[in-house]
């Protein structure tokens, strides 16, 4: 007889450290362990510092402020009974990945070590084309730092969280497992990479035409996608966190789960429907969507593996629960495409019906609500070159721009006209060609998102299997499975993506794309303090902006 | 099943709301994804006005849907909803919704007949608290890959809808048509309203203020 899985039994006063919980979905997993799990032991986030330094500070302001924290907040009656429920349950370490044992002072890391029973490493760079660099400080020595940590802990047990998109450019079923070669089949080895690596970046950089600071980094990046592709992955963040994962895996001090979401958006129900934060996949698209861009290359029948991130953070509680009872290893893929598969084609429509349904608001512009949104947005095939295609739109508005800038008003006005008007119609033409200039530059923006989009898009159609995943998510008892509960074969992807997935980018994230701030939730006057900060000592890192 | 309630029949178009189905049929065919097919499918929905007109009620309403062949179910249904919340719940008679509210009280069950899409006719019945099975309305057929076929799910329910229809569905819910209550608007529902005990028109058109006239039916304007 199976014995039911409890996960609040098994992290009854454990001790957990956490690394990358100011994260969009770290936030959500720690929140949500508070929230379900009131009896774990001691929570340590491992965080940089803010402005002066103060790791403590910057986290008692995300749990005063944050909406991430928002369900938590209202279930102890407000920030001040939160920090009293906190209140030797939660403390601080300050720390950065990119040093050695996290920047935490030996004697430190040492003494967490002894009631330490997991360590759960969120803390990575997901840009898509980052600094070579620094992806890898993050991505691939930071996990090693992490794990270092988790070394020396009591029970060594690490979490580690990666993506599913590590599995590289591949289409057809992606299994749980680590793999020991790239996608492209060759042998792979970290450390020879990171030297291929460091030698590709230095070149690129010698060959630099510009010295200036934005060039040289242009020029890394540039060469870490390089790289990335040649290996068979769709950008460099891919290779790093595959890279980070088979570093891992090759340790023997350490007991590794490895948990990889796919892409993960909006909340579902915790800590509220629609909670999402920062610039994630779908935000830039959706973005794209609702302006007036119309032919979108991609493959219709693609698989779009979309989780919700309280999908993924309740798997997370009980892998995490599983990892500390020494019932879960090895791999767990948290997607939906094997499952409850999501199509790029109906994203894309249902993309199109939530701009419509956007364009309607009080504030739209008449062009929006009269024009675009009448407009949808359509699949195309990357060669597409229809006159709403982006090749066609980049020429006409370079077309435009030349002949605006080009015109002078004197030349072709007659002189009556020139005399009444000629003044106000030059700054009529300086305006237009100001506009032509920047729809020029956003036009190229667009151009390199959709590149770097592609691979999700059209190239490859994954199918990330999560058997394990779902197996360890079944044995949960009835009354968990309420609480901590995975299963994302009855999500209603319409009523997902129109209902929540879509208010939710538009409150949360495409402002930021516009250059705005979303809203946070007001702070309390003054912030209560409850956040010990352990590891302050001189030799610990400082904290970097 | 025996006859042991009654029920209150409001036909949507015409006593509930004024709009015709058409004008539901034209929305989603004007928000279809391609603009050319905006078009065609419009010359299409055209073509139904005088089959309607010419008494074959049935063949119309397959015109006028077949259209939307090839919409997927995700646009057929946010359309479908966004039309019926926009242009029917806004839209409610109140001399209906007041004989909607006395029915109830009197303890008929509300059944909502449509020749419209369920899915126009949903967000309606949520906001009359009428129950989804009390929603007799037009079932579009998906294919594989959830896209609307073009053609209607069997039986279809035309302007046409009469007594067969009534007896039938009166026979599966248990109700006493007897001692029902029926409310149409045009011509066409005399055929409902001669086979429910209690028949009323709202706002009715010529033919049916004639036919209620003669057969001594209530008439309540709107």
């Amino acid at each position: 007889m199976t014995i039911p899985f409890s996960v609040r039994e098994s992290l009854r006063g454990k001790h957990v450290l956490v690394t990358g919980a100011t994260g969009f979905l770290g936030k959500v997993w720690v929140a949500l362990l508070l929230d379900r799990v009131p009896d774990v032991g001691r929570v340590t986030l491992l965080a940089r510092g803010d402005g002066d330094g103060s790791a403590s500070r910057r986290v008692e302001k995300f749990f005063a402020t944050s909406p991430a924290f928002r369900a938590l907040r209202e279930k102890h009656g407000g920030a001040a009974g939160l920090a009293a429920f906190l209140e030797g349950k939660l403390d601080v370490v300050r720390g950065d990945v990119t040093e050695p044992l996290c920047g935490v002072a030996p004697a430190a890391a040492e003494d967490l070590g002894r009631t330490l029973d997991i360590v759960v490493h969120f803390a990575g760079l997901t840009d898509f084309e980052p600094d070579p660099a620094r992806a890898i400080a993050i991505n691939v020595r930071g996990s090693a730092h992490a794990a270092d940590l988790a070394a020396l802990a009591r029970r060594a047990r690490f979490v580690h969280v990666s993506t599913c998109f590590v599995a590289g450019n591949v289409s057809g079923d992606v299994p749980e497992a680590v793999r020991a070669t790239t996608p492209t089949g060759q042998p792979f080895d970290v450390e020879a990479e990171l030297a291929t690596l460091t030698a590709r970046v230095a070149d690129a950089e010698a060959k630099s035409q510009s010295r200036a600071r934005k060039h040289l980094a242009r020029a890394r990046a540039t060469a870490g996608t390089e790289r990335a592709r040649e290996l068979g992955f769709p950008n460099f963040y891919t290779l790093s966190k595959a890279m980070g994962e088979r570093l891992l895996a090759a340790r023997r001090d350490i007991a590794l789960t490895i948990v990889r979401p796919s892409i993960v958006e909006c909340a579902l129900a915790y800590p509220f429907a629609g909670w999402n934060e920062g610039i994630n996949t779908s935000a830039p698209l959706v973005w794209l969507l609702q302006t007036a861009f119309r032919d979108f290359p991609c493959r219709e029948s693609v698989r779009f593996d979309v989780v919700p991130v309280d999908t993924v953070a309740k798997g997370l509680c009980t892998i995490v629960a599983a990892t500390v009872r020494d019932g879960a290893d090895g791999v767990y893929q948290i997607g939906s495409s094997d499952v409850n598969p999501f199509t790029l084609g109906r994203a894309l429509e249902l993309t199109a019906l939530g701009a419509r349904k956007h364009h309607e608001r009080p504030e739209a512009s008449r062009l929006e609500r009269l024009v675009i949104k009448h407009l949808d947005a359509v699949a195309v095939g990357v060669d597409h070159d229809g006159p709403l295609a982006l090749p066609q739109l980049k020429r006409l508005a370079k077309e435009a721009k030349r002949i605006v800038g080009e015109t002078k008003l004197k030349d072709v006005l007659p002189s009556a006209i020139q005399g009444l008007w000629g003044e106000a119609l030059a700054k009529r033409q300086f305006e237009l060609h100001m506009k032509l200039t920047v729809a020029d530059v956003a036009l190229g923006r667009v151009e390199r998102m959709l590149e770097l989009f592609q691979p999700f898009v059209h190239d490859n159609d994954w199918c990330f299997r999560s058997d394990r995943f779902r197996a360890l998510d079944g044995s949960l008892s009835a009354e968990e499975r309420a609480l901590f509960g995975s299963d994302v074969r009855t999500l209603d992807w319409r009523r997902y993506w129109l209902d929540v997935e879509w208010p939710g980018l538009a409150k949360w994230c495409l402002p930021l794309i516009s250059g705005e701030h979303p809203p946070d939730d007001p702070a309390p006057e003054p912030l209560p303090r409850f956040a010990r900060e352990r590891g302050a000592e001189p030799h610990a890192t400082e904290a970097r902006a | 099943m025996p006859a042991t309630s009654t029920a209150a029949f409001f036909r949507v178009e015409g006593a509930l709301v004024a709009r015709p189905s058409i004008a539901a049929a034209a929305y989603l065919v004007l928000a279809s994804r391609h603009i050319a097919d905006r078009v065609t499918r419009l010359s299409a929905l055209a073509l139904s006005l005088p089959v309607a007109l010419s008494g074959d009620h049935t063949t119309a309403s397959r015109l006028q849907w077949m259209g939307l062949r090839g919409m997927s179910e995700d646009r057929l249904v946010t359309l479908g909803e966004e039309y019926g919340a926009k242009y029917l719940v806004p839209h409610v008679r109140e001399a209906a919704r007041r004989l909607l509210d006395e029915a109830r009280r009197a303890g008929h069950r509300v059944i909502l007949v449509s020749d419209s899409l369920d899915v126009t006719v949903r967000p309606l019945a949520a906001a009359l608290g009428v129950a989804e099975e009390d929603v007799v309305a037009n079932v579009l057929e998906l294919g594989p890959g959830s896209v609307v076929t073009g053609r209607l799910r069997e039986p279809i329910v035309g302007t046409g809808t009469g007594g067969t229809w009534a007896r039938k569905l009166a026979g599966e819910r248990g109700l006493d048509l007897a001692r029902s209550l029926a409310y149409g608007a045009h011509g066409d529902d005399a055929l409902l309203l001669s086979v429910i005990g209690r028949p009323c028109c709202v706002a009715p058109d010529r033919v049916l203020r004639r036919v209620a006239r003669d057969s001594g039916w209530p008439v309540v304007e709107a």
